[in-house]
């Protein structure tokens, strides 16, 4: 192994200021006898040297106007859309809401006592209302209610005495009894 | 001292011209609290130092100007991450770098020309007023396109440490926090990076 090549490790620390008394005096011992170790510190020291002066690189004068810009717009972005960028604090408001919602819903979901996926749990007991004239019938009338398209199914059902069962998909369900009753037009019986 | 100021110092500089002149951390507080003032100065402190950081890795000014916005944009942006607990120029720079490299990454997929092929343009640079002799000044250009070709030569890893020691002047600590990596490796890579820089120079640095 060549032997200046442990000295080259404390060459680059003395270029750095960093090299500790007793390993600069072997150094510098060294240095005396040894011409390549000599002219690799005065290569090093120019290197560093030279790297230090290399000219600077001209900004732009349109540097501040084209970053105005791009913060600007990323503002205006940032105001547009549904702030992508919020914190993460900023992002759990929202989806706390959101979350709330969707337990009420659950819960008044329950209170109707109704299910989206089981059609028969898909009736509503409008009872002691005297939606048609023909107590007699028993059976299935269709109504049409003004501000809805579709037609409303209501049958009677002879188990429940005077109660209706109206078969709707969910069109009545929370509306007053009253409205219903002015706004029911029978259709067909 | 040369005739170009050194980054690192020139920043130092520009913060000792006032005796009042908020530091780096203290600027950037301010903005955290929505002085929008404080973000200007941040700006005109550190566009310069790290244009001529970025120049290095990506070869021209106009991509080295993107990418300094671009590290602009993300203070602006993401300015309540910065804890004091680190030097904001340290912050600032691995920003910087951070994008620099993705930037690298960037063209690498998309094959465009390679860093060496592009070039160091002549108008990108600010030449000093005092080489009045054209011959000197010949000189100097050719010299200095020498040196910067072989650093942008450099593999990246040496590149990035020899650029932010011997160019822009940070210290062994402040590097190793810059780019995440252990004290050992940053003076390992920057003395290999000097050594194949004295290697490919040597007719310049016996002169």
């Amino acid at each position: 192994m060549n032997p200046c090549q442990r000295f080259k490790e404390s060459i680059f620390d003395l270029v750095d200021n960093e090299l500790d008394i007793p390993r600069r005096k072997e150094l510098e011992s060294h240095l005396k006898t040894c011409t390549a170790c000599t002219r690799f510190l005065a290569q090093i020291r120019n290197l560093r040297s030279q790297c230090s002066q290399l000219s600077r690189v001209k900004v732009s004068e349109e540097f501040h106007i084209l970053l105005r810009e791009r913060i600007r717009r990323e503002m205006a972005g940032k105001r547009a859309v549904f702030s992508p960028s919020i914190s993460f604090s900023g992002r759990l408001i929202p989806a706390f809401g959101i979350m709330v919602v969707v337990i009420c819903l659950g819960f008044w979901m329950l209170d109707q006592k109704t299910s989206f996926f089981e059609p028969s749990s898909n009736k509503m007991t409008v009872s002691q209302m005297p939606l048609i004239e023909q107590e007699d019938f028993e059976g299935e009338i269709q109504y049409v209610i003004d501000d809805y398209r579709s037609p409303v199914s209501i049958s009677r059902s002879s188990e429940e005495g005077e109660t209706f069962i109206a078969e709707t998909d969910s069109v009545l369900r929370g509306l007053e009894q009253d409205y219903i009753q002015n706004r029911l037009t029978p259709v067909s019986f | 001292m040369g005739f170009a100021l050194l980054d690192k110092r020139k920043i130092e500089t520009q913060k000792k011209a006032s005796q009042n002149a908020p530091t780096d951390e203290e600027l950037i507080n301010r903005f955290q609290q929505g002085d929008v003032y404080a973000f200007e100065q941040i700006v005109h402190r550190y566009k310069e130092p790290l244009v001529n950081f970025i120049y290095h890795f990506v070869g021209n000014r106009i991509d080295a100007e993107d990418v300094v916005q671009e590290t602009f944009l993300r203070v602006f942006k993401k300015k309540n991450l910065y804890r004091s607990v680190a030097k904001f120029s340290t912050w600032i720079y691995t920003i910087a770098s951070n994008l620099a490299k993705t930037e690298l990454r960037r063209r690498r997929r998309r094959r465009i020309l390679s860093l060496s092929q592009m070039g160091y343009e002549d108008k990108d640079y600010e030449l000093p007023d005092h080489f009045s002799s054209p011959d000197k000044a010949i000189e100097r250009k050719t010299k200095e396109q020498t040196i910067r070709k072989e650093i942008e030569a450099l593999p990246a890893k040496f590149k990035e440490v020899v650029v932010l020691r011997d160019i822009q002047e940070f210290s062994y600590e402040e590097i190793s926090q810059i780019l995440n990596i252990p004290l050992g490796t940053v003076k390992s890579r920057v003395n290999r990076g000097r050594l194949r820089l004295q290697k490919h120079l040597q007719h310049l640095l016996d002169k």
